[in-house]
């Protein structure tokens, strides 16, 4: 009887699909790896043991009880710990009280100040961080020392099932966490590991789980661990969409039109150059949180960047911010990651939406000429597949599709001849996104450059001329032509050399 | 598509009832509606209602809560709200009050200073919110004791300073032009001017824009920081321009003369449908809203409780109110969804 049984989880947001039947079990005193593509469901498996989320389907069982699900005290009291992603500390409070939050020494309802420092101290003595004072808030400290933190809170337990989901984005060094790790596994401990690093997979984990789509699609065991075959298992198949072909040849002897030097943002970035030709869609891949967001926001002016030389057509730019960005020489424009928080106006018509930033060419003394509003629009709205009748309607109640097409079709409206698009196709149906590749294309034959990021790597070979794979704040691979497959990209992304990777 | 007739009657029918049942139409009739509903119901409690010079009142008394309602209206499409409304009146009403009566300026540049002084307070107001990220009720409120505060200083402490007679013409209801009180005249004109800024001008699209989505606004490229900071100011200056024909209203700056206005101003604009910090609201319902409120006071007035049942009457009102104008379009939408229903049924009966 395993300690950790999980049978059949299934959980729908909306429409979209995280888990659909997940079934995994881990021994006490197991250290089990879990991996899979982004969206893959690893994240919303850890809520669900964590009690954060409630499965739509399917049961959990801890050494044989079952587990409440959908409720965080059950999980904690059956002796779940999860270190998470998103780091879960309380910026504002301190390290001492960040760990002791649980338990906090009180005398007649008042905190005591001392036996919170002292006993925090003890705690992270015994797990070896010496280099972090109790009293430091959370919010000052690096990353990384964030991120062990995390870990600690859920190692000192002493749990039962011990959750890491990617413990290591934020920290190089994994021998402090491994050595913790074992040693939690050998007090019997079943410890589920998930990591995006296939390398850190192999050498600590016993056995290990691939996920894709939602559920477990295949095992592997210590000592018989197959890169290739793990790759092909994560990526899986493909549905085959007919990529539009280009419209356009790259002129490969023109001076580019996006050229970055060195940028450098916080932690999350470090030393990227690249380089975007007028008229070339140069693809961005990347397991998440490699960088890849804080290179594109920081490029349209949106976040601050630490260092490095960015250029437009040649002139330096004023990333200050996006304003400035787009109207910067020949201009940059981004398509945000998150489209509902920072893409849409959702209480005003798909009209209203689209004609933001050509708003000041359509005023008269002051007043928005609406005639004037409505053609400039819809014209929009036609060269990105939008339907004529959807422009009167709240751009809110439209499909996720049409939503980000107007989204498009207000970043063509700015001008501005550098596209970054985040993620454009994130959770939108197969025709609209077909789509989106058009107008990308369209764009691009225009002598748009176009920088687009895609957690779809398919996707990104048959629309790219180039393939930049960013890993751990920089870029570790560009490929082109026909060494632009999805084991390369996939390779790269995990964290492999360039040796290592043309050696297999 | 060819439609038979049936069915395109259907069609037509229902677009135009969605015109109708679209809450920036639905909304300020439904309340204006419910306004005369109130005045005739004041029956019950006086002979002397409903009434002609009832009326007028009402409309009077509803010109001084829509100009500071409009300033509060924009305020709180972007997420704040302005506390400083009293401070504004009292200052402005002193300005224009003082440099009159006391240092004989003449009227219209008593106003215009008035004005600029409003607009200074606004643009530091914007300032504060908008560069510290410090709550805009927080920095409003502190203003507005501010202001007050200065105001004391300004008259020292003297009795309060008499409005120029032409003010007081103009506000005190005693005016008329071709039998209609001026002040209504007003509220007729701020009621299209209103409607013009938030409705069809690119600032008002611009606030509206900014208090959908800031994070949106920012990235889409629009000034994000100047339209903040002009909602302050344009909501300031409404507060200065209510603060002048107050003072004409009751014909002496008082401190507390805007003491009375700032909370049926923001009620109005809630009663009126905006939803704060969404940029989802119309000035057309809460420039009805403030028709309906001013009835609601005027017929309480009317039923002879003391004061605190009139206050307890006034806040139960309001909440009925409140939970009738909900974000789907109220009360009158779903009548016409009924209605819908009904008239749709023979089309579908038809169908082969």
């Amino acid at each position: 009887m395993s300690l950790l049984q999980v049978s059949g989880l299934a959980k729908k947001y909306g429409d979209a699909i995280a888990l659909s039947g997940a079934d995994i079990e881990v021994e006490a005193g197991e250290i089990h790896g879990l991996i899979g593509e982004n969206g893959a469901g690893k994240s919303t498996l850890v809520k669900v043991l964590s009690g954060m989320v409630k499965p739509d389907a399917g049961d959990v069982t801890i050494g044989g009880e079952q587990l409440r699900l959908g409720h965080l005290r059950a999980s904690r009291n059956v002796g779940i710990r999860t270190a998470f992603q998103e780091l879960t500390l309380l910026p504002r409070f301190t390290v001492a009280e960040n760990l002791l939050v649980d338990e906090l020494p009180t005398q007649l309802g008042m905190l005591r100040r001392r036996a919170l420092q002292s006993r925090a101290a003890d705690i992270l003595q015994e797990w070896d961080v010496t280099d972090i004072d109790p009293s430091t808030p959370a919010w000052q400290l690096p990353l990384s020392a964030q991120q062990r933190l995390e870990i600690v809170r859920a190692l000192n337990g002493d749990p039962r099932l011990l959750i890491l989901d990617e413990p290591t984005a934020a920290l190089p060094d994994t021998a402090w966490i491994f050595k913790h790790v074992r040693a939690a596994a050998e007090r019997g401990a079943a410890v589920l590991y998930i990591s995006h690093k296939l390398a850190e997979i192999e050498e600590l984990c016993d056995l290990g789980s691939i996920m894709r789509n939602g559920r477990i699609v295949g095992q592997f065991t210590r000592g018989a661990f197959d890169h290739d075959d793990v790759i092909s298992q994560m990526i899986g198949r493909s549905i085959d969409i007919a990529f539009p072909p280009p419209l356009n040849r790259v002129d490969t002897s023109a001076a580019p039109a996006l050229h970055v030097e060195s940028l450098a943002v916080g932690e999350q970035v470090v030393d990227v150059s690249l380089d975007v030709r007028p008229g070339e869609i140069v693809g961005v891949a990347g397991l998440e949180g490699q960088g890849q967001r804080e290179i594109f926001y920081a490029l349209a002016g949106a976040t601050g960047l630490t260092s490095g030389r960015v250029s437009l057509d040649g002139q330096p730019a004023d990333l200050a911010s996006p304003r400035s960005a787009m109207r910067s020489g020949p201009g940059v424009a981004l398509v945000p990651e998150e489209r509902k928080r920072e893409g849409l106006f959702a209480d005003m018509s798909t009209t209203q939406n689209i004609s933001v930033p050509i708003l000041k060419s359509l005023t008269r003394f002051g007043l928005v000429r609406r005639r004037a509003e409505q053609s400039r629009s819809g014209q929009a709205a036609e060269e990105h597949y939008i339907r004529p009748d959807y422009l009167a309607r709240q751009i809110g109640s439209l499909s996720g599709g049409n939503q980000q097409k107007a989204i498009l079709a207000r970043t063509a409206l700015t001008g501005s001849s550098i596209m970054l698009m985040f993620d454009p196709t994130r959770g939108i149906d197969p025709a609209a996104k077909l789509e989106v590749y058009k107008t990308l294309r369209e764009a691009s034959a225009g002598g748009a450059a176009i920088l687009f990021y895609s957690t779809e790597i398919p996707e990104l070979i048959g629309m790219c001329d180039r393939v930049l794979v960013v890993y751990g704040g920089s870029i570790v691979a560009e490929l082109t032509g026909s060494a632009m497959t999805e084991d390369a990209v996939m390779r790269h992304a995990v964290g492999k050399t360039l040796q290592e990777a043309e050696s297999i | 598509m060819t439609l038979t007739p049936t069915e395109s009657l259907a069609t037509i029918s229902r677009e135009r009832l969605s015109v109708w049942s679209s809450p920036g139409v639905a909304r300020p009739i439904t309340l204006i509606l419910l306004a005369v509903v109130a005045l005739f119901a004041g029956r019950l409690f006086s002979a002397g209602l409903p009434s002609w010079t009832a009326a007028e009142a009402i409309l009077t008394q509803s010109l001084f809560v829509a100009v500071l309602a409009f300033g509060q209206g924009l305020i709180m499409l972007i997420g704040g709200l302005d506390l400083s409304i009293p401070g504004v009146v009292a200052l402005s009403a002193t300005i224009v009050a003082l440099s009159t009566s006391v240092y004989g300026v003449e009227t219209w540049l008593a106003v215009l200073l008035a004005l600029i002084a409003s607009a200074l307070v606004g643009l530091l107001d914007g300032y504060l919110i908008s560069r510290f990220k410090i709550p805009a009720f927080i920095v409003t409120l502190a203003m507005g004791g501010i202001l007050i505060g200065l105001t004391i200083g300004f008259t020292f402490g003297r009795q309060a300073p008499s409005a120029p007679p032409i003010l007081i013409e103009l506000f005190s209801g005693s005016g008329k032009i071709f039998g209609i009180g001026i002040p209504i005249v007003v509220f007729l004109i701020v009621g299209a001017l209103g409607y013009v800024i938030q409705a069809r001008s690119r600032f008002g699209r611009s606030v509206h824009l900014f208090g959908s989505s800031p994070a949106a606004a920012r990235i889409a490229g629009m000034p994000v920081r100047r339209i903040e900071v002009s909602v302050y100011v344009v909501g300031a200056l409404a507060s200065g321009v209510g603060g002048i024909m107050l003072l004409g209203f009751s014909g002496n700056a008082r401190l507390s003369l805007g003491d009375a206005w700032l909370m049926p101003a923001i009620a109005a604009v809630l009663v009126g449908g905006t939803i704060i910090g969404s940029g989802f609201g119309f000035w057309q319902s809460t420039l009805m809203a403030t028709v309906l409120l001013t009835t609601i006071t005027v017929v309480i007035g009317a039923t002879g409780l003391s004061q605190g049942w009139k206050d307890v009457l006034y806040g139960v009102i309001i909440l009925i109110a409140l939970s009738f104008m909900r974000r789907d379009g109220g009360a009158l939408k779903r009548v016409f969804a009924g209605l819908r229903k009904t008239q749709e049924r023979p089309a579908v009966q038809s169908a082969p």
